[in-house]
């Protein structure tokens, strides 16, 4: 019940009129960024970071947050209509989404999408309202070693999760903690990788460095590719009326919906998994579970339920570990962490008892955003098929223009737009030869936490490593952490018993 | 190509790794110091690329064959943003960043894109007046002006 009151404590901070605004621009935002093919949420949050300076830490996040669960709406549109993700977890919406079309049914997968994905992020938002206090709470017990269990945890589940390769993955986490190791170090005083240049002796900008890494990359790459065909969308109208979908097919999708918002909540909560992951387990659970299981890949609104559903959810219950334990599931999670630290606030369990305004305001403005996502999401329908035309040739230059400036804007240094076109060369080489570049990112947000807190273990403790296998928390973490390393390995090496014999 | 990005890789970690065993303090006190998480990092990043590494011995014959394959599964062409990145940065110590971005932003949409010199110059306006009204008017960036800003 104390959720609650305070939950309408904050919806009095979401619906102050400015911070409608923030939502609704934000919405738009996430809205089209998840819309053109290449421009995620990662690189949408980014490039807009540098707008928030001026504005109050709640209006802020709240701008961000509308862009990031925007972008989960937005993402659907080419998925549906172009065969084309917008947005890694709309991939498995095209398996469905894209049929409906070809079967003359656009406007019903929209419809489906854009329904899904506001009844999956409600489902998300309510656990979150639930959970965030409760986790914030388990976070209060949580001391340095926990602290150092946790994020390692975290690191370790992200670099095996994502991309095919482990190895990659861990050399692109080594890598990030690398990066963050430039600049004074808090425990000596000393300066470290500087190179005598006076501005690294704050470190590296993470704004910079997400900007180059995701954006100026994605331009590189987009140079030589060829333009998106986009030929079947010309002359094509969708109007609201052919999009509603039939009373049988909307009781078919509901069960869909509830699964994927719970399961999707809970893969959104944990390191490492979130929306991608998220929308692939979900579709592949309710492909079993559904009576029209065999149907799905073929065309029909459950199966675009099912996916949309579970990475709205679960870019809600993302938010859950970033507030109270300060630790951010996803890429995009790791830029809305930077904002808060820029904005003067430390995630962790605190957060929820000393900016209770601040987290509560947050979390009832994402109950208004979704509502204003959907009635924007389905509104623009017909705008957005046109926006989903603009060649890559025109957004390109604008987007480097975008990159240059937001990279100088993270702390006016021209150092910034070095380490921005340095970070695009990176992560050009990263993807092409399939270096995942999330957990090295994630890396470099976590690491000064993880030494500051592994620093105090120590001290705590007199200089002994004890507490790493004296706790029980620590003790349960690190060996979730081992397990994760070995299963895949064991399993991989009994499948290959299992081929041979 | 791998290789040359590994074996790239591989230095860095090898210098990430050398600097701070040899420069920092990895113990003080009772408690961790400075170098000691570049050195663990960036110590098994270099165990893990010395695998990566192998792999790529045991799959791949290396000769001069390899090395000038290698150079031909580059699309250089995805090159010519950093290129473009290089001459801005020029450009702004020259005549500042905001003109700069605008003939960058004029010249990439009519050569590169092959756009108008009308449409070009209309996208060019609408964005640049767009992001003056945004980061110079409101948010009072101070945008280096570069040689321009000493007259």
């Amino acid at each position: 019940m104390e959720n609650f009151a305070l939950l309408f404590q904050g919806m009095g901070i979401a619906l102050q009129p400015y911070n409608i605004l923030m939502a609704i621009f934000g919405g738009i935002m996430g809205i089209l960024v998840g819309a053109m093919p290449g421009i995620g949420s990662l690189l949408g949050c980014a490039l807009l970071l540098p707008l928030t300076f001026k504005m109050n830490a709640t209006s802020a996040i709240i701008m961000l947050a509308a862009i990031y669960y925007g972008n989960m709406y937005g993402g659907a549109f080419s998925a549906i209509l172009l065969n084309i993700p917008g947005d890694s977890p709309a991939i498995m919406t095209a398996l469905d989404g894209y049929p409906l079309t070809k079967k003359g049914r656009p406007g019903a997968a929209l419809f489906t999408a854009n329904m899904a994905s506001f009844f999956g992020g409600t489902i998300g938002i309510l656990i979150l309202t639930f959970l965030g206090t409760a986790l914030a709470d388990i976070g209060l017990m949580f001391g340095p070693s926990e602290m150092v269990a946790v994020m390692v945890l975290s690191l370790s589940s992200i670099s095996y999760l994502l991309g095919d390769s482990p190895r990659k993955g861990m050399i692109a986490t080594m890598l990030g903690i690398m990066l963050a190791t430039v600049g004074i170090d808090n425990t000596t005083g000393l300066p470290r990788y500087t190179f005598g240049n006076i501005s690294l002796l704050s470190g590296i900008q993470l704004v910079p460095l997400v900007i180059g890494v995701f954006g100026f990359s994605q331009v590189m790459q987009l140079f030589s590719q060829k333009e998106t065909d986009t030929s079947e969308l010309k002359g094509k109208r969708l109007r609201l009326k052919d999009a509603i979908i039939t009373k049988k097919e909307a009781k078919e999708c509901a069960p869909s919906i509830a699964r994927s918002g719970v399961v999707g909540t809970i893969v959104g909560i944990l390191p490492g998994s979130g929306a991608t992951i998220s929308a692939f387990l979900c579709y592949i659970m309710n492909k079993k579970l559904s009576k029209r299981g065999e149907e799905f890949g073929t065309g029909i609104p459950e199966g675009v339920a099912a996916s949309e559903a579970s990475n709205n959810a679960a870019a809600a219950g993302a938010f859950a570990p970033l507030l109270a334990l300060g630790i951010p599931g996803s890429g995009t999670a790791a830029v809305l962490l930077s904002g808060l630290m820029m904005w003067g606030l430390t995630p962790g369990p605190q957060l929820f008892t000393e900016q209770s305004d601040f987290c509560w305001g947050l979390i009832s403005s994402m109950y208004v955003g979704n509502v204003l996502c959907l009635l924007i999401a389905m509104l623009a329908i017909p705008m957005l098929v046109k926006l989903i035309s603009v060649p890559s040739k025109l957004i390109s230059p604008v987007v480097v223009v975008l990159c240059f400036i937001g990279a100088f804007a993270a702390s006016n240094e021209m150092t910034n737009i070095y380490v921005m076109l340095l970070g695009g060369v990176i992560g050009y080489f990263m993807n092409k030869y399939e270096y995942p570049t999330s957990p090295m990112l994630l890396a470099f947000v976590l690491s000064p936490t993880i030494e500051k807190n592994l620093y105090r273990s120590f001290q705590v403790n007199g200089g002994s490593a004890s507490l790493f296998w004296t706790k029980p928390i620590t003790i349960v973490l690190l060996l979730v952490t081992i397990a994760l390393m070995v299963a895949p390995q064991i399993v991989k090496r009994v499948k290959g018993r299992q081929k041979k014999v | 190509m791998v290789l040359i990005v590994n074996l790239v890789l591989l230095g860095v970690g090898l210098y990430w790794c050398i600097t701070a065993v040899t420069t920092m303090p990895l113990w003080q006190g009772i408690s961790l110091a400075g170098g000691l998480l570049p050195a663990v990092a960036s110590g098994v990043m270099v165990l893990l690329l010395i695998f990566e590494l192998l792999d790529i011995l045991k799959k791949n014959k290396i000769n001069k064959e390899y090395f000038v394959n290698s150079f031909k599964e580059v699309n250089w062409q995805d090159m010519i943003p950093v290129a473009v990145g290089l001459g801005i940065l020029v450009g702004i110590k020259l005549i500042g960043m905001l003109l700069t971005l605008t003939l960058m932003l004029f010249c990439w949409l009519k050569f590169l894109s092959g756009y108008s010199v009308k449409k070009s110059a209309v996208v060019t306006i609408c964005v640049m007046l767009f992001l003056y009204g945004v980061f110079k008017l409101w948010l009072k960036l101070p945008l280096p002006q570069g040689l321009l800003g000493l007259i």
